[in-house]
């Protein structure tokens, strides 16, 4: 998938905002690359998904929409293991949890 | 984290650990986030006055359910006084080389064909290898690499106080009973402190190296054995010291006649002449220093002789020989990238023999 299909909230962006320019980059450069890779079904039903990025060390969170991926968040999450092997309800309520939390209160999922 | 060799004091070690999960420290440009290995931890406290000193780290995120919800990092720092104990009581790194050469031979000597192989491999061969890593370890340490190592010191001075600290170091807590008892002190007195900040339900993780592997695996032992304190959960180490044994007369006597006991019944006439034969004093006076001077220029001796070999084999042919006719000739940048050259070239040596005896090893027990 292109990068050009790729569309990054007002929100993410200013999540994305408090790295430092390299980390910005880097997570742009390699989640528009390809967005599927290594991705995990965060919610069947809202066709949303997280993809680690830069090592596993930050977490993309993305909703397939019309065709498009639109980007609603970037976390530093790294529980990947323990997050794969929860039920989804647990998976989507963990994500949604934390990424109130960085976002203080902005973007609920 | 219990650390080994060192000169550092106890914030630095804890601080450089810190800072290389959060920054390349190889790097001449400031710190930024995105070298960040751990973005997920943000620092919640950070007591450098507090013995020891601790970092707090707590996950960015909320924890999952049975998840990690802070990392306290401690340091186990004994260099300084570890320092002081090798100060007081001074090694000689030759001896102790030559003492586990003296110690593979004899057990190599005696050794059987009937003997069982060590894990696979035939003893001799493994004595054989053995041996040949503690006569370069002893090479390593006499003044053919030290001369040059005194005018090329701003260059090579770390590889030369990492291989004399980390051998000192080991030895220290091996030989020293004395200072591994005041080591052990000091780690069980740290680790009890460290227990009184912990809660119910916390785990006690150990990263130790080098000299630390065997301080704390000394420690596991004792407190499994007397149950007296708190066994850490998990141990991690990154390298282990072995013991080595004292050069012993008795020993060399007992060897057989052959091309390994040479240098050894070379050594004891040369220390005979000299009216130093027989076992080491340990309460004898350390000996002054023109004595060791001496001790250096009579074991420089036979490399010397082995260096003029060429200069003979240039008389013998009939050319003349090329003796430089003044100190400027010696102090020439010709003259010291020579130098340098034979340095490099003896290093080389050095360091294709212990490889080459690793491939070996590796080979006899595969």
């Amino acid at each position: 998938m292109a990068d050009s299909s790729v569309i990054w909230e007002e929100s993410a962006l200013k999540l994305l905002e408090t790295r430092d320019r390299y980390t910005r980059n880097a997570i742009r450069e390699e989640f528009g690359r390809d967005p599927e890779k290594g991705a995990i079904e965060i919610d069947p039903a809202e066709h949303s998904y997280l993809t680690p990025v830069s090592g596993n060390r930050f977490s993309v969170i993305w909703q397939r929409y019309a065709g498009r991926v639109l980007v609603r968040a970037v976390v530093p999450l790294t529980n990947l293991d323990w997050l794969k092997k929860v039920a989804a309800d647990t998976k989507k309520d963990y994500v949604g949890q934390v990424v109130k939390s960085e976002s203080k209160g902005e973007i609920t999922l | 984290m219990v650390h080994g060799v060192g000169g550092h004091d106890h914030l630095s070690n804890l601080l450089r650990t810190y800072q290389s999960f959060r920054a390349n420290l190889q790097s001449v440009e400031a710190p930024i986030t995105g070298e960040d290995q751990i973005p997920g931890w943000r620092l919640t406290q950070f007591d450098e006055g507090s013995t020891p000193p601790v970092l707090r780290l707590e996950p960015r995120v909320p924890p999952p359910p049975g998840g990690v919800a802070a990392v306290c990092m401690y340091e186990v720092n004994y260099s300084s006084f570890a320092g002081v104990v090798r100060h007081n009581h001074r090694l000689d790194l030759t001896g102790l080389f030559v003492g586990l050469d003296l110690a593979v031979c004899s057990a190599s000597q005696r050794t059987r064909p009937e003997r069982d192989p060590i894990f696979g491999a035939q003893t001799a061969d493994v004595a054989r290898c053995l041996q040949r890593t503690a006569g370069v370890f002893t090479a390593g340490t006499v003044p053919i690499i030290g001369l040059p190592a005194l005018l090329f010191r701003n260059y090579i001075g770390t590889l030369v106080a990492l291989f004399t600290r980390f051998f000192e170091d080991i030895a220290t807590f091996v030989l020293d009973k004395n200072g591994e008892q005041l080591i052990s002190a000091h780690l069980d007195r740290t680790l009890a402190t460290i227990d009184t900040r912990m809660n119910p339900g916390d785990r006690l993780v150990i990263a130790a190296h080098s000299l630390g592997s065997v301080v704390v695996h000394n420690y596991v032992v004792r407190q499994w054995t007397t149950g007296t304190a708190r066994l850490p959960d998990t141990v991690m180490t990154f390298g282990l010291g072995g013991p080595t044994k004292r050069i012993t007369v008795s020993l060399i006597r007992e060897m057989r006649p052959g091309v390994v006991s040479i240098p050894y019944g070379l050594r004891e006439a040369i220390r005979g002449a000299f009216s130093a034969a027989g076992d080491v004093d340990p309460m004898a006076p350390s000996p002054s220093y023109a004595a060791r001077l001496l001790h250096n220029v009579v074991s420089f001796a036979p490399t010397l002789a082995v260096m003029m070999l060429p200069i003979w084999v240039v008389r013998l042919s009939g050319q003349p020989v090329a003796w430089p006719s003044s100190w400027g000739d010696l102090l020439s940048l010709r003259a010291l990238g020579a130098l340098a050259l034979f340095m490099v070239y003896v290093i080389a040596c050095a360091a294709f023999e212990v490889v080459r005896t690793w491939h070996r090893l590796v080979t006899l027990f595969r």
